[in-house]
């Protein structure tokens, strides 16, 4: 027979299991999900601010929302429900946003913003606002076997539960599972850690049902393949010849007719019989010169560059490229010249030209548009500057946008007249020609409009890129009209400013009809809830905002420095997780005064501050700044934990409530930063004035918070 | 706005977010530009006409021009963006005022039997009665008026300037040059009147009236035929087949010279069975010697998961198209193709040797094959 005591203990222990599970497994949804949306919708950086939006606000409400409710909710049955939820949603989640796209949206179309704004909040609310009232139950379980602080252990044991799936997607994926089966076997493992709780606690019937949910999963699994379903609705009547999850995004390589293509994220980026964009690439530049030297590939399709760039007598060809699996797609579907002139690299360029020794005639960068902080870096100041200091004295360097060729709209002009700024800074010579893409040739000599007169003089033979295609007098009349149309002041595109970022997903929200500031209705909509708020909540507001800051800074300066660095995020990721979790816990054991209070979201507002000044060491790739990022990272979210114990122990009566509404504060703040940092604040003020106003309103929303009459009171006793 | 109208356009936005025009044209209009923050066209300027075709329908207006058939009110604008009612009057907001200028080869159009070799003075107003998915010159067509960058080009000046640059023809194109009748019929009128020709590209949306009244100022015109299914019109292009296919048999009654461009796009319109029963409905209704172009796809604008249209299936389209009895048949966007020539249909030898807009070899006198003596049809120089 269970005695009370050993019934209770039996709970408490699940509780710990359960919390860990769910950190793991939302941690490991969030990855999947974001990778899902990078797929499905083109995802850029204001697609991911929007994302984990609604992500980190739907848990928060779904913590407030369920406070009334936790209160009243069956001891035994607390554990198990919330592993059964996430046995059940995270799949179905997956599911829907793999499928749901591509019922309700015309084949091989973008969804329509609206639709991906509602949808992403209908597919993701289930598993947000379960993920929010496990908190709440979870602290309501914690608190009635009399744990001292129970909202801050719960927090804590959470955060170690992200770390866990964070390192779990970090390690595992892509070496040894698909993100698929990754997050299945979680979600089998949490059906199965709920059955075996729930039969311990005398639950049954909820024992019985998670058993046969499990195999359920696992049936459904192994009978129905969404993928292939994924794949018959996206391509259809294509052969699928290969897929790959990679960390720079799912490569699929069908072929349709004669034709293979090579999708990234569900953009075809390679196929065969690509002529046009080939043979303008490569001759508008090397026609310049006559190239008779080294030349430098980085990116696009090499089976047909190459080939171009070969027809100019002693060219020579490095050919870069960043992602290796799409070096082995291309070389098992589209035919590599294989040739002793030729040289396959693979890695970053920006690594390869500050390393090399070597000087080339002629770069050409065919890059993805800069509306990522991570295709940004291939325009910035910093970017061209090291292409100039790879190109000997009258070397080209070739960059594109895509064609704006009829008219540019105002943000078209925006994003091109950034770039020929961004370029004129490190060249002498800018010119942009518009043709089938915008070409821009820079170099430090003498550059020709009259590239079909150039290619003639060369002596190369071009099926696309002569006077048959290319009339000189009418390209250059085009070419003139929009080079006189971007004559405009703008800033520089550079490392730590990328407005090329923020310029480039305002012309794209030009495709939907709609302002770039229409997200700022969402962050109003989240500022009307923080006036509300109480003051010592509006502490723990700033403390999630200050933290994601620090979070998306630390990012965004690997990501520049190192280029797609999946591993090293997921690291930077994890160790912030940890430290959260740690000062969670040490947050407990720390005297409670407003001093330590005040010391902990300086903490936080000083390590955002330094961040910002390691920019350029790291961009350089000194490992004194990647120790120093480390740092600030680890004291920021040190000091980040610890103001949420701190905050929770301040406020020790009704456990659920308070802690409901203290998780939902920082779930608030982190989405807010998310939302605002990432695709608006950095790409407008840059990193530096970024890490300043996070410091700034850290300190501010602290002192407003030291006001509270709570601080007050715990002072005196 | 109230709230209860706050409330009503944002329902109306969802839906029409799914399911691309099924409200009323006013409320389309309003929330669109309620959305973007573009002046809904209440207001007047230098480049307002007084709109052709329209009838009164109390103080709103029916917009007679083209198959969208919208009743515009007091305040309110059109489908295509730049008719507004103004006061219980309608008015074009695109006069004069072009957003795209340039020079092309008459090729680009493309047009193949039509002063080859000549170049087109190409001019586009912002607009468009249609809401393509593929459109590549969306900046323009999907936008008012008055929220493109224009230039003040009154019809004269169009004609002026084709001179100037020594084209042998105007071409309203790029847009969609029926949502900019009024300023380009005036501007035809003039150069027909000085023996420049006109061109007109267009998705073919237009009703029969005011095609009638246009095909006395025009000589070619370039229609695109974008399937042959009122299905795919509906879900690609937010139109109707029937008012096109009407327009291809009125330009060709009115003998105004018609190429039709094919775009074909995988998984939408490269279905040979559809291929053929265009073609037979071409041949059924004596447009088989209309050159007909089967013009290669690139992912483009919200139509961006698709790869280009295989050669295969180009090459499929025309073979389909040449057994179903169409006689001058091309490929387009596909540099380099043996489809790019002329071939004469009776004896099947080249008489137009053409790479892209250049013209290597042409084998045509007095519009007849120099080999056969068969009269190819079309409008030659010499």
């Amino acid at each position: 027979m269970f005695s009370v005591k050993a019934t209770m203990q039996q709970v408490v222990s699940g509780v710990r299991v359960t919390t860990v599970l769910a950190g793991t497994i939302t941690a490991g949804t969030q990855v999947v999900l974001l990778r899902e949306i990078l797929s499905a919708f083109l995802g850029n950086e204001l697609v991911i601010g929007i994302m984990l939006f609604d992500w980190l606000a739907l848990t928060g409400i779904g913590a407030v929302l369920a406070r009334q409710w936790a209160r009243t909710f069956r001891l035994s049955l607390i554990p198990p429900v919330i592993l059964g939820a996430l046995l059940v949603l995270p799949p179905l989640t997956l599911a829907g946003f793999r499928l749901l796209p591509l019922l309700i949206t015309p084949p091989g179309s973008m969804m329509e913003i609206w639709i991906f704004l509602a949808g992403a909040i209908l597919i993701l609310s289930p598993v947000c606002l379960s993920s929010g009232a496990a908190f709440s139950l979870l602290v309501r379980a914690a608190a009635s076997r009399g744990m001292v602080n129970p909202v801050g252990s719960v927090y804590a044991w959470e955060a170690a539960g992200s770390l866990t799936g964070g390192a779990l997607f970090g390690v595992l994926l892509f070496e040894f599972f698909s993100s698929q089966n990754l997050l299945l076997c979680l979600c089998a493992g949490s059906g199965i850690a709920g059955s075996v709780i729930a039969l311990r606690t005398r639950e049954w019937l909820l024992g019985l049902l998670l058993s046969i949910g499990v195999v359920a999963l696992g049936v459904g699994h192994s009978g129905f393949d969404v993928n292939k379903l994924m794949f018959t609705l996206r391509y259809p009547g294509h052969t699928i010849l290969a897929h790959e999850e990679t960390p720079y995004g799912e490569l699929t390589t069908t072929r349709l007719g004669d034709q293979n293509t090579i999708f990234v994220n569900n953009i075809p980026l390679l196929f065969d019989g690509d002529i046009q964009s080939a043979e303008e690439l490569v001759h508008f530049t090397l026609a310049q010169r006559a190239i008779s030297g080294p030349v430098l590939v980085a990116g696009g399709n090499p089976s047909s560059l190459i080939p171009e760039v070969l027809k100019y007598p002693g060219a020579r060809v490095d050919c870069i490229e960043e992602n290796p699996w799409m070096r082995d797609m291309q070389q098992r579907y589209f035919r590599l010249p294989d040739d002793e002139r030729v040289t396959y690299l693979s890695g970053d360029i920006r690594r390869h030209l500050r390393t090399t020794a070597g000087r080339y005639d002629a770069i050409i960068i065919v890059a993805p548009e800069p509306s990522t902080l991570q295709s940004n870096r291939f325009y910035t100041r910093e970017a061209i500057q090291l292409a100039h200091c790879g190109l000997r004295p009258a070397g080209v360097l070739c960059l594109s946008l895509s064609s704006s060729a009829e008219y540019a709209g105002a943000d078209a002009k925006n994003v091109r007249a950034t770039l020929l700024n961004t370029i004129r800074e490190s060249f002498g010579n800018v010119i942009l020609l518009p043709a089938g893409r915008d070409m821009y040739l820079a170099s430090d000599s003498t550059l020709r409009m009259d590239v079909s007169a150039a290619v003639a003089d060369a002596g190369v033979v071009t099926k696309f890129a002569n006077a048959d295609y290319v009339q000189d007098d009418l390209l250059a009349d085009r070419a003139r009209r929009l080079n006189s149309a971007l004559q405009l002041v703008t800033p520089v595109n550079s490392d730590d400013h990328p407005v090329l970022m923020l310029a480039q997903i305002r012309y794209w929200l030009r495709f939907f009809a709609v302002e770039s500031w229409a997200p700022a209705l969402v962050f109003l909509a989240a500022l009307f809830f923080i006036v509300r708020t109480d003051r010592e909540s509006l502490g723990v507001v700033v403390a999630g905002f200050g933290g994601i800051t620090l979070e998306l800074i630390a990012l965004m300066i690997v990501q520049v420095g190192f280029g797609n660095v999946y591993k090293m995020s997921g690291a930077l990721i994890g160790l912030y997780m940890a430290g959260m979790g740690i000062g969670a816990f040490a947050g407990g054991y720390l005297k409670l005064t407003s001093r330590r209070y005040t010391i902990m979201q300086c903490g936080l507002a000083v390590s955002l501050l330094a961040s910002a000044f390691l920019q350029s060491a790291t961009s350089e790739g000194a490992p004194a700044g990647v120790a120093g990022l480390v740092a600030c990272l680890t004291l920021g979210s040190l000091c980040a934990g610890a103001v949420f114990t701190l905050t929770s122990r301040a406020r020790l009566q009704d456990p659920v409530g308070n802690g409901a509404r203290l998780y939902g504060a920082d779930l608030l703040g982190s989405a807010i930063g998310a939302l605002l940092v990432g695709p608006f604040l950095l790409p407008l003020v840059g990193v530096q004035a970024v890490a300043d106003i996070g410091a700034a309103i850290v300190i501010t929303g602290a002192g407003i918070s030291l006001t509270s009459p709570v601080w007050r009171s715990y002072e005196k006793t | 706005m109230k709230k209860r109208e706050f409330l009503q356009c944002c329902a109306l936005g969802a839906m029409n977010a799914v399911f691309p025009r099924p409200v009323p044209a006013h409320l389309h209009a309003e929330i669109s530009g309620w959305l973007t923050g573009a002046s809904d066209g209440e207001e007047l300027w230098q480049w307002s006409k007084e709109a052709l075709f329209v009838e009164q329908a109390g103080d709103a207006i029916h917009c007679l021009k083209c198959p969208n058939d919208c009743t515009i009110p007091v305040g309110g604008t059109g489908l295509c963006r730049n008719r507004v009612n103004v006061g219980g009057k309608l008015y074009s907001i695109a006069y004069g005022n072009p957003c795209a200028v340039h020079v092309d080869p008459v090729e680009k159009k493309p047009l193949l039997h039509f002063l080859p070799g000549t170049r087109a003075f190409s001019i586009a107003a912002a607009g468009c009665n249609l809401a393509c998915l593929n459109c590549q010159n969306w900046q323009i067509s999907q936008v008012s008026p008055k929220e493109t960058e224009n230039q003040d080009m009154m019809p004269r000046a169009v004609v002026d300037e084709c001179r100037r640059t020594r084209c042998a023809s105007i071409a309203y194109t790029y847009s969609e040059p029926t949502t900019f009748y009024e300023y380009a019929f005036d501007t035809a009128e003039i150069a027909h009147r000085e023996g420049i020709r006109n061109i007109w590209k267009s998705n073919g949306y237009i009703e029969e009236k005011p095609l009638r009244k246009l095909c006395r100022v025009i000589d070619a015109a370039n229609i695109d035929l974008k399937s042959f299914d009122e299905d795919i019109y509906s879900r690609l292009n937010a139109g109707k087949l029937a008012p096109v296919l009407r327009t291809l048999r009125v330009f060709h009654e009115m003998h105004v010279w018609l190429e039709i461009t094919n775009l074909v796009i995988p998984g939408w319109s490269d279905d040979l069975d559809m291929i053929r029963r265009m073609c037979a409905w071409l041949r059924k209704n004596g447009l088989d010697d209309v050159p007909l172009h089967f013009s290669r796809f690139v992912p483009m604008y919200k139509l961006n998961q698709l790869p280009p249209t295989p050669l295969k299936r180009l090459e499929d389209a025309h073979a389909a198209a040449v057994s179903a009895g169409m006689k001058y048949v091309y490929i387009g966007n596909v540099p380099g193709h043996d489809a790019e020539h002329t071939y004469c249909h009776r004896c099947k030898k080249m008489i137009v040797e053409r790479r892209g807009y250049a013209i290597h070899a042409n084998h045509i006198k007095n519009g007849k094959c120099r080999f056969c003596g068969e009269v190819i049809p079309g409008v030659w120089m010499g």
